[in-house]
């Protein structure tokens, strides 16, 4: 195979041509032609390829080191996975709390055009009511847990023309529920796609026992 | 030759090459995979020519590896993949050298393929053989390889990457093939003036 186009390869070129093995009977010639006036040519391309089989080693050495390395892709999607699980963990309290919230607003007299009816004797729920009553009902029916006391920050800014901080902020509230199955991410189908297994929690000894 | 034995030999072709690598910028983990077994040898040679010495190889290929899976997506062109790959191990290499700068490591950790396994060990003392021999003067050499001018020892090293040719160094480093062959040549002329000088002008 000739790969090189230099018109007019120099000794250095013709040498490193031959250490490639791709020296065409062209070079060759030139190359025993130039020998016969300079025999340190010969011991110049010992030398060359001698260099060349060293530096093949150390670079074949690291080639089995990367033959080694598969590129990480079930690891990159599997943290991309547990960071939408994150977003939903994160959110799913507020989803309910909006649903419920939501519910309450609208099922409250008043707010439907077929709610014509008396409205005295209820009042109109604020958003903090409206978050007080999910937490109360939600913990009467055992849902609700409590809500984490810590409150994360995302971001504070001056509040404009009024005076103090505008604040945005997660509060997260944890709740309970039962499912009949347990999963986790622990397999991969063919395409090397995570795939849910189901789990099998075992009860630490003793507990469950009276 | 038919064309199963010519891909067994010669790898994917380059339309192959290329349905792969915009799958894998689509994020197709299979092609993912592809590109990365494709593209790792001469990363790692890449690596060789930038890394310090006392980076660990391994450690620098995971963690290109790992800028490969998660910044794919963000290069927009399935033919400058290969350049932009370089870019990344050469970083990497670069990051080592600012880390193993602050970094005290410890005198008797063993590279990769440097251990000698406990039957090995009473075997023979010194452990002398040829492959021996030929890792010691190949790793004195790319050590001296370090002293080339800054483009020389990078296509070198790419040179001894089994079936790489001219041209896809070329396309790796943006050179053309006739620079190529000339930086190489020189490269190893220069190299040979350098080990004769550190062997007190006849080198061995």
């Amino acid at each position: 195979m000739t790969e090189h186009t230099t018109p007019d390869p120099t000794i250095e070129v013709l040498i490193s041509r031959v250490v490639d093995g791709v020296a065409s009977p062209a070079d060759w010639a030139r190359l025993k032609t130039l020998a016969v006036s300079d025999t340190t040519i010969w011991r110049d391309l010992a030398e060359a390829q001698e260099m060349h089989g060293e530096m093949a080693a150390i670079v074949a050495r690291a080639e089995s080191i990367a033959d080694s390395i598969e590129a990480p892709v079930e690891e990159a999607m599997t943290t991309g996975l547990v960071n939408r699980f994150r977003l939903v963990g994160a959110w799913g309290g507020w989803a309910v709390a909006a649903a419920v919230g939501l519910a309450v607003v609208a099922g409250r007299p008043g707010t439907t055009p077929t709610n014509h009816g008396n409205q005295a004797g209820i009042m109109p729920l604020s958003a903090a009511d409206a978050f007080n009553q999910y937490l109360t009902q939600g913990s009467a029916e055992g849902r609700v847990v409590g809500e984490v006391p810590t409150r994360i920050m995302l971001e504070a800014r001056p509040a404009g023309a009024s005076r103090g901080y505008e604040v945005i902020y997660i509060r997260q509230i944890m709740e309970r529920v039962v499912v009949p199955n347990l999963y986790q991410f622990g397999g991969k189908d063919e395409a090397g796609n995570p795939v849910p297994v189901p789990v099998d929690l075992v009860p630490p000894a003793g507990l469950g026992k009276m | 030759m038919n064309d199963k034995r010519r891909r067994r030999l010669k790898g994917p072709d380059t339309q192959d090459r290329s349905h792969t690598a915009a799958a894998a910028l689509r994020g197709d983990a299979d092609a993912l995979r592809a590109v990365w077994q494709e593209n790792r040898r001469w990363v790692a040679a890449v690596l060789l020519a930038h890394k310090p010495k006392d980076a660990d190889l391994e450690d620098l290929l995971q963690d290109v590896a790992m800028t490969l899976v998660k910044n794919i997506t963000k290069v927009r062109d399935p033919s400058v993949l290969g350049p932009w790959l370089r870019t990344v191990a050469i970083n990497a290499a670069r990051a080592a050298g600012r880390q193993t700068s602050r970094r005290q490591r410890g005198p008797f950790r063993l590279s990769r393929g440097q251990g000698v396994s406990e039957g090995e060990a009473g075997a023979t003392w010194p452990p002398v053989s040829d492959e021996v021999e030929r890792i010691e003067s190949g790793e004195r050499l790319t050590a001296l390889a370090a002293r080339l001018p800054e483009g020389y020892r990078e296509p070198l090293l790419l040179k001894c990457v089994k079936g790489m040719s001219y041209r896809e160094i070329g396309t790796l480093l943006g050179l053309a093939e006739t620079t190529v062959e000339t930086r190489i040549a020189r490269g190893r002329r220069m190299l040979r003036e350098l080990a004769s000088a550190e062997a007190g002008g006849g080198w061995s």
